[in-house]
């Protein structure tokens, strides 16, 4: 499927969620570490922004692989 | 299983043959390849084909797969470093080494997460030593193959292209998973910490690890996502109030010390995909050779070097790094 605007609220639905979205591809889920301990120095809009931006990037540049193909359809599917 | 530890003789024919390499091994040995297609570092502690071993006498080698449209070599200071992701081709991934125990080390581990472009290649590695016998004897190096140029200050980061139907991903095989005792967070992001919170009580934290007798060769653990990164004890020095780790702890991140694992090869062995086969890119940490006994012991088909840190996206401790390529 394809990689979803970043001004799609699920988005950030999904950085601000304190569940485990159950991602399969390594570099989301340390990026959403970080980005999740980021939030807890700095949760301001600009913030969240920023990052949202970041994590859209990471996917849509890996937009090719198998187990972000399967993690968007987690996301934006509802497959989880 | 393919042969992998090879002789000076052996890996100079290989690089003479222009192929394209991954190397590591002692620093002797490296300083008398000829020049090419290759980047390596330092470290003597490998895990081969026969298992894992200490020699001075062979290299691992890794050669970059018949499946690569290109190849590039390139030497990353500290001043280049933020360039990592977004200088790669399109459809590449990339190796990096690092040598241990320098600044650049410590740049990385400390940036990596904060990256321009982070992700977006995947971003492999290790971290090059030296034997322990030789501390403050030696430094880790690494090499530019193009050049012969060792380093001690920079990094070496092979930039690795794929054709359009294949894509590179990393994956992580950690057996340490977060024991059930007491959360442990950092107030600063570092290789050292006097404090920390325990279940959100400030504590002189080289006194805890001391009262609690905390298994040092265990790690920390923190769960990314159901990611598990682990940060590694260097020293507890409660005299002077301070811990050391390998890696470095961030705050916000909450830690826990790691169950305790029995048979560390068992464990490793019965965690290994039974479909990962010889990956095209692989390295463990010298603290689970060392620590788990794995002289001699095998794991599957993954071999590589024993290292001071590995990195996948980021620093990594006591954690199995590897490669794979997928049809796209």
């Amino acid at each position: 499927m394809d990689v979803p605007a970043a001004s799609d609220p699920r988005w950030t639905q999904l950085l601000t969620s304190v569940s485990d979205p159950g991602f399969e591809f390594l570099a989301a889920r340390i990026f959403m570490g970080r980005a999740k301990a980021q939030l807890k120095q700095d949760g301001s809009p600009t913030n969240v922004s920023k990052l949202v931006g970041q994590l859209h990037a990471l996917y849509s540049e890996n937009a090719r692989l198998p187990k972000v193909q399967r993690d968007l359809a987690k996301i934006f599917s509802g497959a989880a | 299983m393919q042969r992998v530890l090879h002789d000076v003789a052996e890996t100079s024919a290989l690089i003479k043959a222009k192929k394209r390499l991954f190397l590591a091994g002692d620093e002797g040995l490296l300083r008398q390849l000829p020049q090419g297609d290759w980047i390596g570092g330092t470290i003597p502690y490998l895990l081969g084909e026969e298992g894992g071993l200490t020699t001075r006498e062979k290299i691992h080698v890794t050669e970059v797969g018949a499946e690569a449209v290109a190849a590039q070599i390139k030497v990353y200071g500290p001043e280049d470093l933020a360039g990592l992701y977004t200088d790669a081709p399109a459809n590449s991934w990339i190796a990096l080494n690092l040598p241990g125990l320098t600044e650049i080390h410590s740049q990385f581990a400390l940036e990596a997460p904060n990256l321009a472009g982070f992700g977006s290649r995947p971003l492999i590695g290790w971290i090059a030593g030296i034997h322990l016998d030789d501390l403050g004897q030696v430094t880790p190096k690494v090499f530019d193959g193009t050049s012969g140029e060792a380093y001690e200050d920079k990094g070496v980061a092979m930039q690795v292209t794929l054709p359009d139907h294949l894509a590179a991903d990393i994956e992580i095989l950690n057996i340490f998973e977060p024991g059930g005792g007491d959360t442990i967070e950092f107030l600063e992001d570092g290789f050292a910490a006097s404090k920390a919170l325990v279940n959100g009580e400030e504590v002189d934290f080289a006194a805890y690890c001391e009262e609690q007798g905390l298994d040092q060769r265990l790690p920390l653990v923190a769960s990314y996502c159901g990611a598990m990164v682990n940060v590694s004890f260097q020293a507890v020095n409660a005299a002077e109030g301070r811990v050391d780790f390998y890696a470095p702890v961030f705050r916000n991140v909450e830690y826990r010390h790691a169950a305790a694992v029995g048979d560390y090869e068992q464990e490793f062995l019965s965690r290994v995909p039974k479909d990962t086969g010889a990956a095209p890119y692989a390295c463990n940490c010298v603290l689970n050779y060392l620590h788990s006994k794995l002289d001699g012991a095998r794991t599957g088909e993954l071999t590589g070097p024993f290292t001071f840190g590995e990195i996948a996206y980021q620093l990594l401790n006591q954690t199995l790094v590897y490669l794979t390529i997928n049809e796209v």
